[in-house]
This record gives C-alpha cells, sequence and structure tokens, in this order.
C-alpha cells in the first residue's frame, strides 16, 4: 500500500485561514504542515482551520505533529486556539473572541 | 510482504489464522492493519470494533518498525493472529532487544500545549484503549506485542 503523502492548501477567507488537508497524517507530514502553518499566519487571520474532512489516515505521530502545532499556535503572543467541529481545527487570534475549551 | 499462510488449528483450540511479516519501512503499519482486517472479516466484528483494532495493529507495527527493528528494512515484523471461541489475538513481533520502548507517561494534553511533555508519546495510549487486553513480552531477541479482543459479548460495543 503507497503511502499517500499529505497535501495541504491554504485558502483566505473573510478574515480566515483554512488548511484544507488531504492523504495521510503520518511521518512524512511535518513539511507540509509546517509550511501550510507558515503560509496561513503570514496573512494574519483573524482564525486559522484546519480542514480535516480528506485525511484519510493518521496515526500516533500525526497527533504528535498536531499537537505540535497548536502548541506552537498557543505560545504565539497573539493567538488561542480552540477545536470546532469534529473535523476543523481552530486558532483565533487576539482579534476575536478567544476560547481556550478543550 | 510475505503471504498470510492459510489457517490451522491446534489440540487447545487456538486457531491460526494468519502468519505474515512487514519490512521495517514507514508506512508498512497500514499494510499490516489491512492484512489483518482482511483476515478477520468474516468474524462478526462491529465496525467499531474492528477500526478500532485496525488503529492498535498500526501503531503497535509502526511501534515495532520504529523502536524494535529501527527502520531497517530487512528486519521484519511478524504478525500473528489467532483466535478461539471466546478471543481474537494479534501478536506483532520484533526483532529488537531489552525492554520494549513505550513512552511510560499517559499523555497530557494539557502539559503538551504547554510544551512540559513531548508532543509525541500517544502510541501506547491508543493501543491500550482501542483493545481489551494488551500483553508485552520480550527476550534478547524479540519483543512482542499482543492484541487481544474478548469475543464473549463482554466486550463488545464497550469503549
Amino acid at each position: 500500500m503507497a503511502v499517500r503523502h499529505l497535501e495541504a492548501e491554504v485558502r483566505q477567507e473573510r478574515g480566515r485561514a483554512i488548511l484544507d488537508l488531504r492523504g495521510e497524517i503520518n511521518d512524512f507530514a511535518q513539511e507540509t504542515l509546517d509550511a501550510a502553518y507558515a503560509e496561513a499566519e503570514s496573512n494574519d487571520p483573524e482564525i486559522i482551520l484546519l480542514n480535516f474532512e480528506e485525511v484519510d489516515y493518521i496515526n500516533s505521530t500525526g497527533i504528535a505533529l498536531i499537537v505540535g502545532l497548536l502548541a506552537k499556535a498557543r505560545a504565539s503572543p497573539s493567538a488561542a486556539w480552540s477545536p470546532s467541529g469534529s473535523q476543523t481545527t481552530t486558532w483565533r487570534s487576539s482579534r476575536s473572541r478567544a476560547s481556550r475549551t478543550l | 510482504m510475505t503471504d498470510p499462510k492459510p489457517a490451522r488449528t491446534d489440540a487447545e483450540l487456538r486457531r491460526t489464522l494468519a502468519e505474515f511479516s512487514v519490512p521495517s519501512e514507514p508506512g508498512n503499519e497500514r499494510r499490516a492493519m489491512e492484512v489483518v482486517a482482511d483476515v478477520i472479516k468474516d468474524m462478526g466484528l462491529t465496525q467499531q470494533r474492528l477500526e478500532r483494532l485496525k488503529t492498535a495493529v498500526a501503531e503497535a507495527t509502526m511501534n515495532a518498525m520504529e523502536h524494535g527493528n529501527y527502520y531497517r528494512a530487512e528486519l521484519p515484523v511478524l504478525i500473528e493472529v489467532s483466535a478461539s471461541d471466546t478471543w481474537l489475538s494479534v501478536k506483532i513481533t520484533d526483532e529488537g532487544s531489552g525492554p520494549p520502548v513505550f513512552h511510560a507517561d499517559a499523555p497530557d494534553l494539557e502539559a503538551k500545549l504547554k510544551g512540559m511533555q513531548t508532543p509525541r508519546g500517544w502510541g501506547l495510549f491508543l493501543i491500550k484503549n482501542m483493545v481489551d487486553d494488551m500483553e508485552v513480552t520480550g527476550d534478547e531477541h524479540h519483543h512482542t506485542v499482543e492484541l487481544i479482543l474478548h469475543l464473549d459479548g463482554r466486550a463488545e460495543g464497550s469503549t
């Protein structure tokens, strides 16, 4: 079974950055995830959404990558984050109403 | 990957459903879990139980490839699927020595988000929570993780 490497596209939409993720989030995904997050963050969006709708596999390493990304976002001086539904994860900047509910 | 061997039955009613191996290469945990899923597809597990077992098989195989065999492709991870009337077992064996390597700490999401704990360390947590029982054994030449599902209804539908 061939590994389906992660692909990520960043959409900017009314102050939001949406990361559309496709494929597998595993050992190979870090570079793609980091690059997509950096691109999303560069426009200072109010919210960053991770869209997992087309992710067909995530393993424990992938969970660790997502948690690492969330930790990085939380450490950012202008950001908080909250999960927002079964297939997305959200960061909110200090410009919006922040939520830290897990 | 070697082909699954045909089933056999021993005197203790432990039926070996398949034995196969995968090279220790990233991504092969998915091959392992799909083969196991195919082998047990007619055992009547609920979809949820099947998906949980697949996750546990993938995580245990990945752990074996990474920490037991150091992702050396020439070192196989051996997988044996067996069952009796009351349980289903998947044994995953690598060629590592010494104590099996698992992150000892239970994952604490808040600590991880604060950078006080590594983001990693989810594998054992996933495995333990996806099957009814897990046993880890080892000697100078091998580690084996055995994943067990009870088939007598006690755990069916449980979390």
